[in-house]
C-alpha cells in the first residue's frame, strides 16, 4: 500500500519540512537541557533560602585609607535586626589565626594556600546539623568549599597538565586544615561535604570555629565583616532596598551567579521560544505534506474503501510512513543535540563551569511529547480526511 | 444476498414521470437471483449501482439490504459487507494505473480467501493477457482493463456481483470467456448477479428489469 500512496509524490515540501523539523528538534533539546541544566547549576549548594542574602559594607577608597570600618559594630547589627522585614540577622565568624588548605592525596599535586574561614549560624543554612557539627572526638572538620575554590584548584591542576576535577571527585581527595604559625602548625583532616556559591570562604561549623578562634588567636580583634540576613516572607524587595540605601551590598558571587543564572535562562528561554516555533512551522509543513498525498491519492483511496479496505488500515499506513520519518529525524536530532552538548559541556568544563553531565530528563521528555503530538495530529487529519471519502 | 428497493427515486429525477421497474418502485433482488438491468444511457444505471454499494445517497425512497435500511448500516458494517459480502465492476473500471496488474488484483482485502494465486494467473492466461501480468494498467487496451477488472472482482468471497456494463469494449469471443468465468464463479459462491447493460446479455439467461 505505502507503494500505492507515496510513489511518485514531490517530495520538495517534504525535504523542507524535514529539514525544519530536524532543526527545530535540535534546537529544542539543546535549549531545554542547557535551560534545566542553567537552573540546577549551583542549586544544591545554595545553602541560604531565597530571602537570606550574605551582606557587607560598600568598599570605598576610604578604607584602603584607613577611613570607615567595613567591620558592623554590635550596634548596628541590632539596628538591622530591629527591623520590621527582618526575620533574623548574625554575624558571620571569621577566623582569628593563620590556616592554610593542603591538599594531601597521591591522585593530585601537593597543593596548599592560605584561606580563610567562615561560620555562621546553623539556622541559616541548610545542612542536616548532624553532617555540619565538630567537636574534638571528630576524626575531620567537615567543611563547605565556595565554587570559586575548585575553579581556582582546576585552573591550577590544567596549568600543570593534569585532569580536571569534578565536584563529585573532589570530595574523595584528603584535605587538611593547617593551623597555627609557621613551625607550629596543627593539621586537622576536613572533609568537603558540599559547594556553595553564597560565600567566598571556606565554610566550617561554628563549633569548630569558636574553639579554634580560642585556641589559636593571633590576638587580633574579632572581623565581623560580613552578616548573614533573613528578610520575612515577601519582604525580600524591602531588604535589598534598605541595603542599597545605607551603603550594603550582597555578596557579589552571590548576586553573580544569580544574575547570570537569571540572564541566561531568559535567553534560553527565547531560544526555546525559536525552536518551538520552528518545529511548529515545519510539523505544519509536514502536515501540509500529508494533506497534499491524501489529495493526490483521492482516486486510489476510494477505490481502496471500495474494495473493503477500513479506515484504520490506511490510516495506518500513513501513520507508520510518518512515524518512520519522524523516529528516523528524532535519531538524527538527538545525535546531533548530543554532539553539540558535548562540545558546549567539554567548553564549560574547561571553563571552570563544573555541570551535571549527561541527558537532561526534560529534553527526553520534550522529545517524546512531540512525537506524541505529531502522531496524534497524523492520525486525526488521516482518519478524518479519509473518512470523507468513505 | 437480499435486496429490497421501495419507492427510490435519484433526486435528479424528482417529479419526472418514469415508466421504470426500478424508480419509484418496488423491487426485490432475490438471493441467488441473476438479473440484468436494462436501459439506455442517461437512466441512472451508474447510479442505481452507486447507490447500492452506499457510495451515493442522493435519492428518496428506501434500499435495504438483508431487512436493513441502508441507512442504518455503519461504517464497519459496510467495511464487511464490501469486503467479503459485495463486489463489483465499474464502468470506469477503478483500476491504478500506475500499478500492474498483479498489484492491482493483490489490493483485494480478501484476496487469499476467493482464488489464490495460480487459480487466478490460469483466467489471466485464458483471458489472454497473461503476458500483462506485471505490466501497468496505463500500458493496457481498454478491453484488457476491463478483464483486468473482471478478475479482480470475482477473485475473493461474495454474495453479490454489481456489474455496470462490464462487457461494453470487449469482443464476442473474450466477452464470452469473461461471462463463463463469471456464472463458474457466482455458482461457486451461490451468490446473486446484478448487470447494467445497454442491449441485453442473452448468453446469461438473466431475469431482465427495465429501467
Amino acid at each position: 500500500m505505502e507503494k500505492l500512496f507515496f510513489k511518485n509524490q514531490n517530495r520538495l515540501q517534504f525535504s523542507i519540512a524535514a529539514l525544519g523539523v530536524f532543526l527545530g528538534l535540535t534546537l529544542m533539546l539543546i535549549a531545554v537541557q542547557t535551560f534545566d541544566k542553567a537552573q540546577k547549576y549551583g542549586e544544591e549548594s545554595e545553602l541560604l533560602d531565597d530571602n537570606t542574602l550574605v551582606v557587607q559594607k560598600k568598599i570605598g577608597r576610604g578604607a584602603h585609607l584607613g577611613i570607615g570600618n567595613p567591620n558592623f559594630t554590635d550596634t548596628q547589627i541590632e539596628k538591622i535586626k530591629q527591623k520590621d522585614f527582618v526575620a533574623s540577622c548574625s554575624a558571620i565568624i571569621s577566623n582569628k589565626f593563620e590556616v592554610l588548605v593542603q591538599i594531601d592525596d597521591p591522585i593530585i599535586p601537593s597543593f596548599n594556600s592560605n584561606i580563610y574561614l567562615q561560620s555562621v549560624e546553623g539556622e541559616f543554612l541548610d545542612i542536616p546539623s548532624h553532617k555540619f557539627t565538630w567537636d574534638t572526638t571528630r576524626e575531620s572538620v567537615p567543611i563547605v568549599m565556595p565554587r570559586n575554590f575548585l575553579i581556582m584548584l582546576n585552573t591550577f591542576l590544567s596549568a600543570s597538565q593534569l585532569p580536571r576535577l569534578s565536584e563529585d571527585l573532589i570530595t574523595n581527595v584528603k584535605m587538611n586544615l593547617l593551623i597555627g604559625e609557621r613551625g607550629q602548625r596543627i593539621v586537622f583532616p576536613a572533609t568537603i561535604i558540599g559547594f556553595t556559591n553564597s560565600f567566598s570562604s571556606i565554610l566550617a561549623p561554628s563549633s569548630f570555629l569558636n574553639w579554634a578562634n580560642l585556641s589559636y588567636s593571633n590576638g587580633k580583634d574579632d572581623m565581623r565583616s560580613q552578616l548573614v540576613v533573613k528578610a520575612k516572607t515577601g519582604a525580600f524587595g524591602l531588604l535589598e532596598s534598605y541595603l542599597e540605601d545605607n551603603g550594603l551590598e550582597s555578596s557579589s558571587d552571590q548576586l553573580f551567579i544569580e544574575r547570570l543564572k537569571s540572564g541566561l535562562s531568559a535567553g534560553i528561554i527565547g531560544v526555546i521560544t525559536l525552536s518551538i516555533l520552528t518545529l511548529l512551522l515545519s510539523l505544519m509543513l509536514m502536515i501540509q505534506y500529508l494533506q497534499l498525498i491524501l489529495s493526490n491519492c483521492v482516486y486510489e483511496i476510494k477505490i481502496m474503501l471500495r474494495l473493503g479496505h477500513t479506515v484504520k488500515t490506511m490510516r495506518n499506513v500513513f501513520l507508520r510512513y510518518f512515524s518512520i520519518i519522524f523516529f528516523v529525524l528524532s535519531i538524527l536530532s538527538f545525535t546531533a543535540f548530543y554532539l553539540s552538548t558535548q562540545v558546549i559541556e567539554s567548553k564549560l568544563i574547561a571553563s571552570g563551569i563544573i555541570l551535571e553531565t549527561g541527558v537532561s530528563t526534560y529534553s527526553i521528555l520534550s522529545l517524546c511529547i512531540v512525537f506524541i503530538t505529531f502522531v496524534i495530529t497524523i492520525m486525526q487529519t488521516a482518519s478524518a480526511t479519509i473518512r470523507t471519502h468513505f | 444476498m437480499e435486496i429490497q428497493l421501495n419507492q427510490v427515486c435519484p433526486n435528479v429525477f424528482e417529479g419526472i414521470k418514469m415508466n421504470s421497474e426500478v424508480w419509484n418502485s418496488n423491487l426485490l433482488i432475490e438471493n441467488e437471483g441473476r438479473y440484468q438491468i436494462l436501459a439506455q444511457s442517461g437512466r441512472g444505471k451508474t447510479s442505481f449501482l452507486y447507490f447500492l454499494l452506499g457510495l451515493r445517497n442522493d435519492y428518496t425512497g428506501e434500499i435495504q439490504i438483508n431487512q436493513k435500511r441502508i441507512q442504518d448500516i455503519k461504517e464497519e458494517e459496510w467495511v464487511k459487507l464490501r469486503k467479503t459480502k459485495m463486489t463489483s465492476i465499474f464502468q470506469d473500471l477503478q483500476l491504478i494505473g500506475h500499478l500492474t496488474v498483479a498489484e492491482n488484483i493483490r489490493l483485494i482485502p480478501e484476496f487469499a480467501k476467493g482464488y489464490d494465486e495460480d487459480i487466478i494467473q490460469k483466467i489471466v492466461t485464458n483471458l489472454g493477457i497473461e503476458e500483462k501480468w506485471n505490466e501497468k494498467i496505463n500500458t493496457l487496451s481498454f478491453g484488457q482493463k476491463q478483464r483486468v477488472a473482471i478478475i479482480r472482482s470475482i477473485c475473493k468471497p461474495f454474495e453479490i456481483l454489481l456489474c455496470d456494463e462490464p462487457f461494453s469494449h470487449l469482443d464476442t469471443e473474450n466477452t464470452r470467456l469473461c461471462q463463463s468465468l463469471i456464472l463458474k464463479r457466482l455458482d461457486e459462491e451461490k451468490a446473486s448477479l446484478l448487470i447494467t447493460t445497454l442491449d441485453g446479455e442473452s448468453e446469461m439467461a438473466l431475469k431482465t428489469i427495465n429501467l
